[in-house]
């Protein structure tokens, strides 16, 4: 019998890949401790992670999954047979269900069908460096090509970025229990333990272990301009191009890679200047006073790195071998492209 | 007396199209006692101008003052856009005056100036539209700037200080809507009568520069690119100048049949337009007061920036941008070096 439900639901770029492989990979550890992570609703392409993709979408577009076995009923099946206190669901897609409007209670009803008790768990990370991380794997995973200033200043005003309206339905639930844990980014703290902290899951001395993250390194700012270039030049060539086709994304992988072994991930973009670092600070502030008074009960206590040096680059500025590095960095992954859609069309 | 009158002005102030004009109506002029010293193009005036400034009476102005001695004509004149450079040195403008002395000429100088940020907005696209740079417009502004090349202030005090020579400073933006030859000629007191009268004159008139077209952010952004790609694989240095300018005139009719721009090429922003004012604003009034007792006439322009993110423009233009250049920087790199080439 089930006694609670955790939900991990975000945020995105706060360590999740990390945490769900990290799930994965110390599943036996967890198993012992009377944890249960489903098989339902995982994601196909993140084999070494568990990651319940599928049931947030679930929640998004119901009429897709009404007969999936990824779907919540599958889940409702799986969990009868199972008789770990614990089960642990995550995705940062649950943040994208709750920045709709009723999202929020969606997931938390699915949630009650299986249990009772329900623990919801999201990670609350200070909206510069949040944004700022956000554009980068927007950028990466060759979903979007406009400029920072573009995306800061189109998207600022989303519910993601507004932990108040985003996560109110659920912190003022008293049927949920919430625990917004804070997220600074230390290397020095494990996210995966953090969130089993909050959880009240004792490790009870336990070591956790996690693989290499060999594909989540975040691009910089000569990978930024490379990639948009990329993304648009993709989109002109192929004015039927989808970041979520399957090619696409079997494209971001090896364009990820590339950047990588161009040494375009060593070092870090920062997108923001002072000036709009500041103003952006000024936009959140009394929202997120009022969520840290409600879900901490104290001031605002996450750092905003408001005069972090901007660490980004135009591409017509930069030297003439970087330059002829994108270009063929851009026509080789462009030609590979065709190659990956026969491949998929073909399997 | 005859008269010896030199045009000459800064640099991109329509000296082509000034000397085009008057050779066009050169049997008009004639008529009226105006006898051009050269016949051809640029390089002919400008020699003429350095025998003049070396103490040597160019060959066509000897037969010129025997002739129109007898005639009765009284003005030679030399339109040269190198003269200006010159004539920005004192032992040049000694010399100019005792040519002007030794051979019983009034000598007059008429000198076309230009607001710098239009100037040096179009010097710039000429040296991206030639492929000779791919900097950026702010470290363009920045070297222009330091050299102090276009500072009236400084550049023409000797001229303008030299007795024995009259000079006539013309905005260059009164040509707008007339026949820039003209406009010279009557600057010197003489009638623009003629050069109103030829067919190039009238094909001409309201076009102040004369130049192409000024390029637009996109191709602007692309010949920056071509530039930077064929510095990296060499083509620059090996390469003769007609090659990479028949490159550069194969992206600018690319970008004219495919509309990769709808506005022109305007680098400056708010604060460097300011600073470069801040800067030129002093010598030009300076200069303007000494030639026309005024302040200086010409405002600055207030346009805004071009500004361009290339992978931000339309897919379709980003993916033609860039083949492009793939195309261009192929043919280049694959055909064989001329006998020109450095």
């Amino acid at each position: 019998m089930v006694e609670r439900l955790l939900i991990h639901a975000g945020a995105p770029k706060t360590a999740t890949t990390f945490i769900q492989r990290g799930l994965q990979s110390n599943s036996e550890l967890l198993a012992e401790l009377g944890v249960y992570l489903p098989v339902t609703g995982r994601l196909e392409l993140e084999p070494n992670a568990v990651s319940h993709h599928h049931l947030a979408w679930a929640l998004i577009s119901p009429g897709s999954y009404r007969r999936s076995p990824q779907g919540w009923p599958a889940l409702a099946e799986e969990l009868s047979h199972v008789d770990a206190p614990v089960v642990i669901l995550s995705s940062e897609a649950f943040s994208r269900v709750a920045s709709k409007s009723d999202g929020a209670a969606l997931v938390a009803d699915a949630a009650h069908e299986l249990c009772p008790s329900v623990t919801i768990a999201y990670f609350v990370r200070n909206q510069l460096s949040l944004m700022n991380s956000l554009y980068g794997q927007r950028v990466k995973s060759l979903r979007m090509v406009e400029s920072f200033d573009y995306h800061t200043d189109n998207r600022r005003s989303r519910r993601l970025f507004d932990y108040e309206a985003l996560l109110k339905p659920w912190y003022t639930d008293a049927s949920v229990d919430f625990q917004g844990v804070p997220f600074a980014g230390d290397r020095d703290v494990d996210p995966l333990e953090e969130l089993l902290r909050a959880a009240g899951i004792d490790l009870g001395g336990r070591v956790l272990t996690h693989e290499a993250d060999d594909v989540n390194s975040s691009l910089g700012p000569v990978g930024i301009e490379a990639a948009r270039l990329l993304g648009s030049y993709l989109r002109g060539v192929f004015p039927d191009f989808d970041s979520e086709e399957l090619a696409a994304k079997r494209l971001y992988r090896l364009s990820s890679s590339r950047a990588q072994t161009n040494g375009w991930c060593d070092e870090s973009f920062w997108g923001w200047t002072p000036k709009t670092a500041q103003e952006t600070v000024e936009y959140f502030s009394a929202a997120n006073a009022r969520f840290a008074r409600d879900v901490w009960g104290s001031d605002w206590m996450l750092p905003m790195p408001v005069d972090r040096e901007t660490s980004a680059v135009r591409l017509l500025d930069l030297d003439p071998p970087t330059i002829e590095r994108i270009q063929r960095y851009v026509f080789s992954l462009a030609n590979r492209f065709s190659g990956l859609r026969a491949e998929v069309i073909a399997s | 007396m005859t008269q010896l009158v030199i045009h000459t002005g800064m640099p991109l102030t329509g000296a082509d199209l000034v000397r085009d004009q008057l050779v066009a109506c050169r049997e008009p002029l004639e008529r009226a006692g105006v006898v051009l010293v050269a016949r051809d193009g640029s390089k002919a005036w400008d020699r003429a101008v350095r025998d003049v400034l070396g103490g040597e009476v160019p060959r066509p102005l000897i037969r010129l003052s025997r002739r129109k001695q007898q005639e009765q004509s009284h003005t030679v004149l030399l339109s040269s856009e190198s003269a200006a450079r010159a004539l920005v040195s004192m032992s040049n403008v000694t010399a100019l005056r005792a040519f002007g002395r030794d051979h019983g000429l009034s000598t007059k100088v008429v000198l076309v100036v230009r607001e710098q940020l239009e100037l040096i907005n179009e010097m710039y696209c000429n040296q991206v539209m030639r492929l000779e740079t791919s900097a950026s417009f702010a470290s363009f502004v920045g070297e222009t700037v330091a050299s102090a090349g276009l500072e009236l202030g400084d550049q023409f005090t000797a001229l303008q200080d030299s007795p024995g020579i009259d000079v006539f400073a013309v905005p260059y933006s009164r040509f707008d809507g007339h026949v820039a030859a003209g406009v010279v000629l009557a600057a010197a007191g003489l009638s623009e009568e003629p050069a109103l009268t030829s067919t190039m004159a009238t094909a001409t008139r309201g076009s102040a520069s004369g130049s192409t077209a000024l390029p637009g952010p996109v191709l602007v952004t692309a010949l920056r690119l071509l530039h930077k790609r064929l510095t990296r694989l060499g083509v620059i240095r090996r390469r003769p100048t007609d090659q990479l300018l028949a490159a550069a005139t194969v992206m600018r009719e690319r970008a004219r049949a495919e509309a990769w721009d709808d506005a022109t090429f305007w680098g400056w922003s708010e604060e460097l337009a300011t600073s470069a004012q801040q800067h030129y604003r002093p010598g030009n009034e300076v200069f303007a007061a000494r030639a026309w007792g005024t302040v200086w006439p010409d405002a600055a322009p207030a346009r805004q920036q071009t500004r361009l993110d290339l992978p931000s423009e339309p897919p379709s233009r980003v993916s033609d941008v860039i083949t492009m250049i793939h195309r261009v920087v192929d043919e280049l790199t694959a055909a064989p070096p001329s006998s020109g080439a450095a």
